[in-house]
């Protein structure tokens, strides 16, 4: 895939909508600029979600191969963002409930990359934080990670998993008050 | 007293009430010490999650072209595997034909004659190896084709 927004060393300023409309004529560059606009959140959701690196690469990668295979029914009414996040939490449940079945181990306890700056009373904070939304229920989990690193609304949030907006509504309300009783002695920063 | 809804309290944390609602809400909290209280909660964890320090990622734009690439080539002999037999060896001559076209548009000699691009003897030997045997008379173009004996033989073939 070339990268045209790369080779003029200029961000790519085309819509996501005009994009798709690219991939659906056939035009692959036009893949590997959503890849590179969007790999970073979508990464980070997954990796915030699942836990691990590892299982996050996959997830992502597989976001962007469906992204490819569904361009043709992609239609430019649908908020992209919202389509988008649709199938990246569909990846991440689908993920989970096939390690659970197969009571396969996903960690969700990876230690935290070293620090760039190295703070250890920030680095213990940041992995109290993660160890904490590891262990909620994995519906709390993604309601929550949509939400407050994502930037998904309630509505974009149900839309996205297929839940009620009142399930939404429910899930974060009790991944706040799980969180709130977790870091009780944290404080505040 | 009716209190505020922990949803509101959540969204009123993200910016996602309306000014109005807002300003209803920050009323509320300021004559409610129990709501004020799971407000003050749950704004010392929305500030937490924000001390979860992003990490670096992974550049995926080789990765997934990768895995298109891998799925196509897969595609490719999944569709040959469904071909029958005589489709196979027609559609071997006819890679016979395309796989030799570089070289034989620089060397090929008349149609029916073999010209420098014809097998020569050691690779008679490496295509028996795999089960293949080059056709007795170059199709029409003057370049060689093979028939493979099996489909095993084809993707050996392939692989070397």
């Amino acid at each position: 895939m070339t990268d045209r927004a790369d080779q003029a060393h200029e961000p790519d300023s085309r819509s996501d909508a005009e994009l798709m409309e690219r991939l659906a004529a056939g035009e692959r560059e036009a893949l590997a600029a959503l890849v590179r606009r969007h790999q970073e959140h979508i990464y980070r959701l997954a990796r915030r979600f699942l836990g691990s690196p590892e299982a996050a690469e996959d997830v992502a990668q597989d976001v962007f191969v469906r992204v490819l295979e569904h361009a043709g029914r992609y239609r430019p009414t649908a908020q992209f963002k919202t389509w988008l996040y649709r199938i990246v939490a569909n990846r991440c449940w689908d993920l989970r409930r096939r390690a659970r079945r197969a009571r396969l181990g996903l960690v969700l306890q990876e230690p935290m990359p070293p620090a760039s700056t190295p703070d250890p009373a920030k680095t213990e904070r940041a992995e109290r934080v993660r160890a904490a939304v590891a262990a909620l229920p994995d519906r709390q989990r993604l309601a929550l990670v949509l939400h407050r690193f994502g930037g998904l609304s309630h509505a974009e949030i149900a839309s996205a998993t297929g839940w009620s907006t009142r399930a939404v509504e429910s899930c974060l309300v009790r991944a706040y008050d799980n969180l709130r009783h977790a870091l009780a002695d944290l404080g505040a920063e | 007293m009716i209190h505020a809804s922990k949803t509101d309290l959540i969204r009123l944390l993200a910016g996602e009430l309306s000014d109005g609602q807002r300003e209803a809400l920050e009323a509320h909290l300021a004559t409610c010490p129990d709501c004020r209280s799971v407000h003050a909660s749950y704004r010392q964890v929305h500030g937490a999650l924000g001390d979860w320090p992003d990490e670096p990622v992974p550049d995926l734009v080789a990765r997934v072209e990768a895995t298109l690439a891998a799925r196509r080539r897969a595609a490719l002999l999944a569709g040959w595997r469904r071909l029958r037999r005589p489709a196979r060896i027609a559609a071997a001559a006819l890679l016979g034909v395309g796989g030799g076209y570089a070289a034989g548009r620089l060397s090929a000699g008349a149609a029916g004659e073999r010209g420098p691009a014809w097998p020569a003897a050691g690779e008679d030997e490496a295509m028996a190896a795999v089960g293949a045997v080059w056709l007795a008379v170059p199709t029409a173009t003057g370049l060689p084709a093979a028939v493979f004996a099996s489909d095993e033989a084809w993707e050996r073939g392939m692989e070397s």
